[in-house]
């Protein structure tokens, strides 16, 4: 029995993990009774045993579906399948689905390598600030010539250069405080600081949601009336906002994955329920104008179908409410 | 000189005959202001005379609050038999009418008693109703015609603005065609506060029942001869024991909407060409319509307004007056080459360009409109359609309906039609609109 250091990269988003483990043997897989607890369908409940016995390293697969497998030590990459027990040298890396083990022996200096940041791993280093650094910027010239054709040219509303700079810039500011209230959760959960991420992640999802936005209210003026396509706008918002809330939530907690989904459902489901209370109380606000839905913006005509007359008629018994709503 | 002489003869005679004519025109001068002496005598003996025999028929009648016992509308109204049968506005006592918990209705005799009322009997369509006092003790007016000749004299007698009796004279202008029904066109001074008392003719007959006004000096008088109708009704029974709800005012709105629409969906639409369609304009002949052109090089686009409406409605209550029916055409075209900022000047246009007619209304007349927006192939051009209707609360049969469409396939060019119809039941909706889309013709 000796100390055995162990570099799991789960392959999931998350930072590389660093274990130092004194035990007889080191179990690893699916089963929460495990030493090293790896969430993957691909790994078996009790998938593989790692020991140091006089100083020597071994593994042994416990039998597992999928297998082990042995990263070849020459640049090959070549992989063997673990069967039974073979021996491992200090820096060997083992995979089982997607999870990377690497171990070492009891002598390997831990406590430097924790410190440094996930993006310090990869080669070159500062691919990612680069990447991020091109998606604000890009991120700027899309929302420059968005207020440009929207108010300068089509409300031939004169908007100063310096609004339009402020507007972008209150909503990096926005998403500077979205990703700061995350980096904070992060650390409470005692993870690596990511407010890069957290701040790129936020960047990606608004524009995505903004363009789906846009083709969701195209696609529903086609197919729907309006109060089927509120119905639908919402169920798929909600769906999407659930989605963001998991991916930050995998990014800021050691949460499991299935508590984590349980957990960005039920918010969402609350804040759904919620939207739906405020619509439902706005359905009674009085407005004496009719609300026109219309967007004329140029669709490629052709292609939507159009009805016959016949059909339009048929289709007003819709906006006719029931005749009882105020009789006696 | 013969001519000379001739001539001096000729002056004479010419002199003669100016002393003669001098003379003849100061005796026609003279007869004439005598004459106008003796009918401005006769002229305000008249009224006089009218005015002493018949204002003691003649009441103020108001709308109560029950809560506050204050009056929250005032009308006049005159007897019609001597047991107490008045005969005013129907708008005067709508409230009452329709929200009978809020209002009652008071009327207040020329000595100044007041007593409670009850209303007996109502015609929605021509604004008449009929209420009966306990204690009536004027004299009743009898009932006359309004076929009278363009010009003949009126008198009007009613309680303007509270301001106590009044009589006020006026001439007939015969009836008024653009308007739902025949209405007498007066020069009648109608202020608020008349609507309701009797208009009279020379005789001292009732001709009509003062309505509304028009304008500087013009007004309207409902024709005595919807007021026989009713009466005759309601001396037949009337309505029994029934009070008078907002269930029967829906039945008789029903009635006159099915007979004005019966009439207007079987007839020839009038078309013309507008914006590169031939769209129906006036409908029948009780329509106007105005053109207005438009160019707001502000906004790079130019814009022709045509709008036909029937320039009459139906009052229903205070904030509610139905049976609109009125068709707009906006013709859009953009100065600028790109598309995109023409469609969304357009949108702009389509969503907020046009204020809704019937804007009084309140939450306790109607719901909110429900629309649905629908791509409609009409005269073979693909349109944008957006449909909305709301139901009346208390007429759970009638919808006010408002249509706006546009057309597509031109990037330059596009015509927004509105269509606004007050009051009609959802079959009368559809088979209006289908109507309406099928009259629309694409070309010249």
């Amino acid at each position: 029995m000796g100390k055995i250091v162990l570099e799991i990269d789960r392959h999931v988003g998350l930072p590389v993990e660093y274990r130092v483990l004194e035990l007889d043997c080191i179990r690893i897989g699916r089963a929460f009774d495990n030493d090293v607890i790896v969430s993957d369908p691909f790994v078996d409940a009790r998938h593989l045993c790692i020991r140091s016995v006089g100083g020597a390293l071994e593994c042994e697969d416990l039998g597992s579906v999928n297998g082990t497998f042995l990263a070849d030590r020459s640049a090959t990459g070549a992989r063997t399948r673990v069967t039974g027990i073979i021996p491992l040298a200090s820096g060997d890396t083992i995979s089982l689905g997607k999870t990377v083990l690497r171990v070492w022996d009891g002598g390997h200096p831990v406590e430097p390598a924790r410190r440094l940041p996930d993006a310090g791993r990869h080669e070159p280093g500062g691919v990612r600030q680069a990447l991020g650094w091109q998606m604000f910027l890009s991120l700027l010239l899309f929302y420059a010539v968005f207020y440009f054709v929207y108010y300068r040219e089509a409300s031939k509303q004169e908007i100063p250069v310096v609004l339009i700079l402020a507007q972008e810039t209150s909503f990096l500011i926005v998403v500077a405080v979205w990703s700061g209230i995350w980096a904070l959760i992060t650390r409470f959960s005692r993870r690596q600081h990511m407010m890069a991420r957290h701040f790129l992640f936020s960047c990606q999802w608004s524009v995505l949601l903004y363009v789906l936005g846009l083709v969701l209210k195209y696609v529903f003026f086609m197919i729907c009336n309006q109060a089927t396509g509120t119905v639908l706008s919402f169920l798929i918002f909600g769906l999407a906002g659930s989605w963001v809330l998991d991916v930050h939530m995998a990014m800021a907690t050691n949460l499991p994955v299935v508590r984590r989904r349980l957990l960005t459902g039920g918010i969402t489901c609350a804040l759904l329920v919620l939207a739906g209370l405020f619509q439902y109380g706005a359905r009674y606000e009085f407005d004496s104008e009719p609300k026109h839905y219309i967007n004329l913006a140029p669709l490629p005509e052709r292609m939507i179908p159009t009805i016959p007359v016949t059909e339009e008629i048929r289709r007003l018994d819709d906006i006719f409410q029931k005749e009882s709503a105020g009789g006696n | 000189m013969y001519c000379a002489e001739t001539s001096g003869q000729y002056r004479l005679l010419w002199l003669t005959r100016r002393w003669l004519r001098m003379a003849a025109a100061a005796v026609v001068f003279l007869a004439a202001l005598a004459a106008s002496e003796l009918r401005a005598e006769s002229r305000s003996s008249l009224a006089e005379n009218l005015f002493r025999q018949y204002s003691s028929g003649i009441y103020q009648v108001q709308a109560v609050s029950t809560q506050s016992d204050k009056k929250n509308a005032i009308g006049s109204g005159f007897q019609i038999s001597s047991d107490g049968y008045l005969v005013t506005n129907y708008h005067v006592v709508s409230g009452a009418v329709f929200f009978p918990s809020l209002y009652h209705i008071r009327t207040i005799r020329n000595d100044g008693e007041e007593q409670s009322a009850n209303i007996v009997h109502v015609d929605v369509v021509h604004d008449l109703a009929i209420v009966k006092v306990d204690h009536p003790q004027g004299v009743a007016l009898t009932l006359g015609t309004s076929d009278l000749e363009r010009g003949s004299k009126l008198f009007a007698i009613g309680n303007p603005m509270d301001f106590g009796m009044t009589i006020v004279e006026g001439l007939s202008n015969g009836y008024m065609d653009k308007a739902l029904y025949r209405k007498v066109l007066t020069s009648l001074a109608l202020n608020p506060g008349m609507s309701g008392g009797p208009t009279l003719d020379e005789s001292g007959k009732v001709v009509g029942v003062n309505v509304s006004t028009a304008g500087n000096a013009l007004s309207f008088v409902v024709p005595v001869e919807f007021l026989r109708k009713l009466w005759l009704e309601v001396q037949k029974g009337g309505l029994g024991k029934d009070p008078v709800s907002p269930l029967r005012v829906q039945e008789q709105l029903l009635g006159q909407e099915r007979e004005y629409y019966h009439g207007l969906l079987a007839g020839r639409w009038e078309r013309q060409t507008f914006g590169g369609f031939q769209v129906p304009t006036a409908l029948s002949g009780e329509f106007t319509c105005w053109g207005e052109p438009q160019d707001r090089p502000e906004n790079w686009l130019t814009d022709q307004y045509l709008d036909c409406r029937l320039k009459d409605d139906i009052f229903i209550s205070p904030s509610i007056s139905t049976h609109q029916v009125n068709v707009n055409y906006s013709w859009l075209r953009s100065r600028s080459r790109d598309p995109q900022r023409f469609y969304a000047l357009a949108e702009k246009e389509m969503r907020h360009g046009y204020r809704f007619d019937m804007d009084e209304t309140t939450e306790s007349d109607v719901e909110n409109f429900q629309c649905r927006t629908d791509l409609v192939k009409v005269a073979n051009k693909p349109f944008w359609v957006s449909t909305c209707a709301r139901p009346y609360k208390l007429l759970p049969l009638l919808y006010d309906i408002n249509v706006r469409m546009a057309s597509l396939g031109a990037p330059q060019s596009m015509l927004v039609a509105e269509v606004t119809l007050g009051g009609v039941t959802r079959e009368t909706a559809k088979s209006f609109m289908d109507k309406f889309y099928r009259e629309i013709r694409w070309g010249k």
